[in-house]
């Protein structure tokens, strides 16, 4: 009888170990660049053709190996790094499990060759597919190269998963990128089809690492400690925060990880000058004694668990908070307002004061006049201005003269669109947020905070979200717009550039023609620059620069779903296109936005999905003041 | 402190100033006039610390002194007061009675000294402009700086004297505006980035000068121009008043790249029509794009612009073709701005494809060139 129970030959669970380590070929580089950081290498050469599908070669000039060490190397949890369990506790190499190199020797045509220092000999190991190394001696300079052929090509179900060699591409060098940070003394070469599109040079500091990889951030360098916690940290000013933590290298021990924990750290030290959702671009760098700190949770390393995880936030948020107060940006910030800040906005334009105040005109239809009524029909009666019943409240409205500023018309649908629209007629959910009123029969009673509008319901007092109220109209806007595939685009005269990370470039690439449909012309031109040559016509004032950067950065979070990327990416532009938080509000502009959602489905939620209309009803009310 | 001022003098410097106070500084002393008072008179002065102003009016000082009173305050009262002569007393503790016939009011102030030391403009060689030049100049530029006020390089314009030619050029990015006048006598070369709120101030400076000056024949109808260093700050004088500014420290686009150096096509048309035409038809354009469509053939001009939301609107005008027929989207208000700043009988459009910036000039001058970035509707 055969055993049902076997042990795996040595290749599958290389493949299975692979299946761990071996993602893309972006994994498959990190691993070959951290080995040649391991091995002491002081100049690190990366090749990346086709993606690093057909080939990635990792050159550098460390310690290289022996004909045996050569041999070990291939084999599984073979490791220089850790002799022990023990030694685990306090790992100070980035490496250590002993598992890259033969996972992605199992899945893939692999060639080692390696000369190590002070010998006068290289030798050569082939491995294909996982199969026994093949060793022979060879001409090579001191170090080693790796060199990883036709990845994935015994395991198809993995190489389906894999994006456009643009795309991969971009994700290899997006990921040196992030090892180059924490390794200033090494100069990186990178090259992508045989070209050099990077290249890092060596410096002292890792500060000037990242200002050379970020040239266009004005980034301020802070630094500091508490107790056994450093900080280092070149940081962007607020104002030029990108939506999403995809500009924000976190690293720990010069590991980069992804950890929420610094995340929140970083936004709590910047308070309330950054929007929420939004990071600033640039790079945290945390050193903890090594025993205080779990590298081994996951096999990419890419998170890691702290002994005393209250102390590192605390740690690190003060330190960034105390540091930032002498950013040049802070200064900027607390300066006296001069001219550019405070001037040229438009500000709360003066002459609406003079204009017909609607609220106090008792004139004005007003909700306490009407009599509960059902809606539908007298939302078509509005509408439509036809004025049946003289004795009917909403007939009054419907025939009420024209109120100022012409604001109406502007939003109003036409007669032949809005029937062609039925829906907009449902007792739907924006209504049942008013609990079956409108929001053009609600009173404006005021501004709060130039955030909030609160009006006078039938059911109680309605509070609204200024900027979430003008998003969803937008939003509708520019959707309507879209689906009749006419967003108007206004091209720019001299285009601007903007810095992207290399896999939002390539994300650009593949795009270009989705983007072209909701307005937007862009254009790759190096491979972490794009060009804005044109903005949709509907968002001329935004900054295109920073239009784009937030555009892209949703994209990228939504992945391979244009469709529901469109949406997203209307959603942010609507969001560029609005009234925000902090813009003073006429009473006329209000009128205009009450009587605009009404036209809008789920007007009771901004496209992000947050709640645009809170009603606290009379009855609530009374009780709480005891009556 | 004391001196007595005839009240219309005291209005009139008052208002040059006040506009420049900071009226929501985090300073409290910016939201202050300066009045200093000497044997030359009495010199006002308000500033951002970006903009300054200084104006001086003719008094009779019997004390001199120093103090810094509320700009919209003391603007406020001062204005109605009773006509004749104001007597301004101030005492030791920085509070000011403002006096004329029966009529009085007692104002705190703050000590002069804390106000910010402002520009000298004393060492700084000035090159002298006529008034009208300066104010077509403005006129025919400013409406395409940017009001975005993240962005300072376009939200400013480009002051350029080169020889004899003084220059000024501004765009928000889909658009520019260049226009010039040769300035006889003049021997200069420089480029000055000025802020859009210090060209909105030298336009009341000069057409305050054009309109004081239309009758009377007195005196030179001309501004002083001319910056401390290539760093600014620049300095722009009349009589009795001086404005200063910052300079944007950016760098303003290499505008002659964007001008195209040829063109397919030129249409002509009279600019009131066009103008006429466009202002009605982009009625019914979408209010947040403005796109109107241009149809162009050898003797028509048809302008069309379509809102799902609204409707449509279309009109004709007489206009004459270079080139083969031609259909191009614009913003109608990059064309209205231009239009109506302009005064020539007829303009010109010069065109390429759809996508190609087109220019807009008067004909028979060359002392104005716009560029338009077309739309894609």
């Amino acid at each position: 009888m055969v055993s049902a129970v076997a042990l795996l030959p040595p290749e599958v669970a290389n493949q299975i170990a692979a299946g761990e380590v071996v993602e893309r070929p972006a994994s498959v580089m990190k691993e070959l660049v951290e080995n040649a950081l391991d091995a002491g290498a002081t100049t690190i050469t990366v090749s990346i053709d086709g993606g690093g599908l057909a080939r990635i070669a990792v050159t550098d000039d460390g310690l290289g190996m022996g004909v045996d060490d050569l041999a070990l190397a291939l084999l599984r949890h073979a490791t220089s790094k850790i002799r022990s369990a023990e030694d685990l506790v306090g790992v100070g190499t980035y490496g250590f499990r002993g598992e890259a190199l033969p996972s992605i020797a199992s899945v893939s045509r692999t060639r080692v060759t390696s000369r190590a220092r002070g010998t006068a000999e290289g030798n050569e190991a082939v491995v294909e597919g996982g199969a026994t190394a093949v060793l022979r001696p060879a001409g090579c300079a001191e170090g080693t190269t790796v060199s990883v052929e036709d990845l994935f090509f015994n395991t198809p179900a993995r190489r389906k998963f894999m994006r456009t060699p643009q795309t991969e591409g971009a994700a290899c060098v997006e990921g040196l990128v992030r090892l180059a940070v924490a390794k200033p003394e090494v100069r990186f070469v990178v090259r992508r089809d045989g070209k050099v599109v990077r290249e890092f040079l060596r410096h002292a500091d890792v500060a000037a690492r990242v200002r050379e990889l970020l040239p266009d951030e004005p980034l301020a360098e802070l630094r500091g400690s508490r107790g056994k916690v450093r900080v280092v940290a070149l940081l962007g000013p607020p104002e030029r925060a990108r939506s999403g933590a995809s500009h924000l290298m976190l690293y720990v021990n010069g590991r980069h990880v992804k950890d929420r924990l610094l995340l929140r750290a970083v936004a709590q030290a910047y308070g309330s000058t950054l929007e929420s959702g939004r990071y600033p671009a640039g790079a945290v760098l945390v050193e903890v004694p090594p025993e205080d700190v779990d590298v081994n949770v996951h096999p990419q390393k890419t998170e890691v668990r702290f002994a005393s995880q209250g102390a590192v936030f605390e740690a690190v948020m003060s330190v960034l908070r105390d540091a930032a107060a002498t950013a040049p940006w802070a200064h900027a910030a607390t300066r006296p307002r001069d001219f550019w800040t405070e001037h040229l906005s438009p500000g709360p334009a003066a002459p609406t004061h003079h204009l017909p105040d609607l609220v106090s005109h008792p004139a004005s239809p007003r909700l306490e006049e009407s009599p509960r009524l059902p809606t539908e029909q007298h939302v078509l009666a509005a509408f439509l201005g036809a004025a049946p019943d003289a004795t009917d409240p909403w007939a009054r409205l419907a025939a009420a003269p024209s109120p100022p500023a012409g604001y109406a018309e502007s939003t109003r649908p036409s007669v032949p669109q809005m029937l062609a629209e039925p829906r907009h007629f449902d007792a739907g959910s924006a209504r049942s947020e008013l609990h079956g009123s409108t929001f053009g029969a609600l009173r404006y009673v005021g501004q709060l905070r130039r955030m909030f509008l609160v009006c006078e319901g039938e059911s109680g007092v309605v509070i609204l979200d200024q900027h979430a109220a003008a998003e969803r109209v937008t939003f509708e806007r520019l959707r309507r717009s879209y689906l009749a595939r006419s967003v108007p685009m206004q091209p720019l005269l001299v285009p601007e550039r903007v810095e992207l990370a290399a896999d939002e470039v390539a994300l650009v690439e593949e795009r270009t023609e989705e983007l072209l449909s909701v307005g937007l012309d862009l254009a790759p031109l190096g491979p972490t620059t794009v060009a804005v040559r044109a903005v949709p016509a509907m968002l001329l004032r935004a900054d295109p620069r920073r239009l784009a950067r937030d555009l892209i950065a949703e994209l990228a979070r939504q992945g391979n779903d244009f469709s529901k990327a469109v949406d997203l990416v209307l959603a942010t532009m609507a969001c560029h296109g609005s009234v925000r938080g902090g813009d003073e509000m006429a009473p006329e502009e209000v009128r205009a936005l009450l009587l605009a959602l009404d036209t809008v489905d789920f007007a009771g939620h901004c496209p992000h999905g947050r709640p645009v209309v809170f009603t606290l009803r009379w009855g609530e009310l009374e009780r709480k003041v005891g009556r | 402190m004391e001196f007595v001022v005839n009240k219309r003098e005291f209005v009139r410097a008052l208002s040059r100033v006040q506009s420049v106070a900071d009226k929501k500084s985090a300073m409290p002393i910016l939201t202050n006039v300066l009045i200093v008072a000497d044997a030359s008179g009495v010199r006002l002065a308000a500033t951002d610390l970006t903009l300054a102003v200084t104006a001086h009016c003719k008094a009779d000082v019997r004390k001199g002194g120093t103090v810094a009173l509320p700009a919209r305050h003391v603007f406020d009262v001062v204005k109605v007061l009773p006509d004749g002569d104001v007597t301004v007393t101030v005492e030791k503790n920085f509070s000011a009675r403002i006096k004329s016939g029966k009529r009085r009011f007692d104002l705190s102030g703050m000590p002069g000294e804390d106000f910010p030391t402002l520009p000298d403009p004393s060492k700084v060689t000035l090159t002298l402009i006529p008034a009208d030049d300066v104010a077509e100049l403005i006129a025919l530029t400013q409406f395409s700086m940017s009001p975005d006020d993240t962005r300072p390089h376009l939200s400013a314009a480009l002051f350029e004297m080169a020889g004899e030619v003084l220059r000024v050029v501004t765009t928000d990015g889909h658009r520019l505006s260049k226009a010039e006048r040769k300035i006889s006598g003049m021997n200069a070369q420089s480029k000055l980035l000025i802020p859009a709120k210090a060209v909105h101030e030298l336009k009341r400076m000069v057409d305050e000068l054009r309109a004081e000056k239309k009758d009377a024949t007195s005196g030179p109808l001309t501004v002083g121009i001319g910056a401390a260093s290539s760093q600014g700050p620049v300095f722009f004088q009349r009589d009795g008043m001086t404005l200063s500014s910052k300079l944007v420290d950016a760098a303003f686009p290499s505008y002659e790249q964007v001008i195209p150096s040829a063109t397919d096509r030129t249409v002509t048309a009279s600019r009131t029509a066009l103008l006429d035409a466009l202002r009605a038809v982009s009625l019914v354009a979408s209010d947040r794009t403005s796109g109107v469509k241009l149809q162009v053939n050898s003797s028509r001009m048809l302008i069309t612009s379509e809102n799902p939301e609204i409707g449509a609107g279309s009109d004709e005008i007489d206009a004459s073709l270079q080139g083969p027929d031609v259909t191009i989207g614009f913003n109608s208000k990059y064309l209205t701005d231009a239009l109506s700043a302009l005064t020539s009988e007829e303009v010109a459009l010069e065109l390429s494809g759809e996508l190609d910036p087109g220019m807009i000039k008067p004909v028979g001058r060359d002392d104005y060139l716009g560029v338009i970035m077309p739309m894609r509707i």
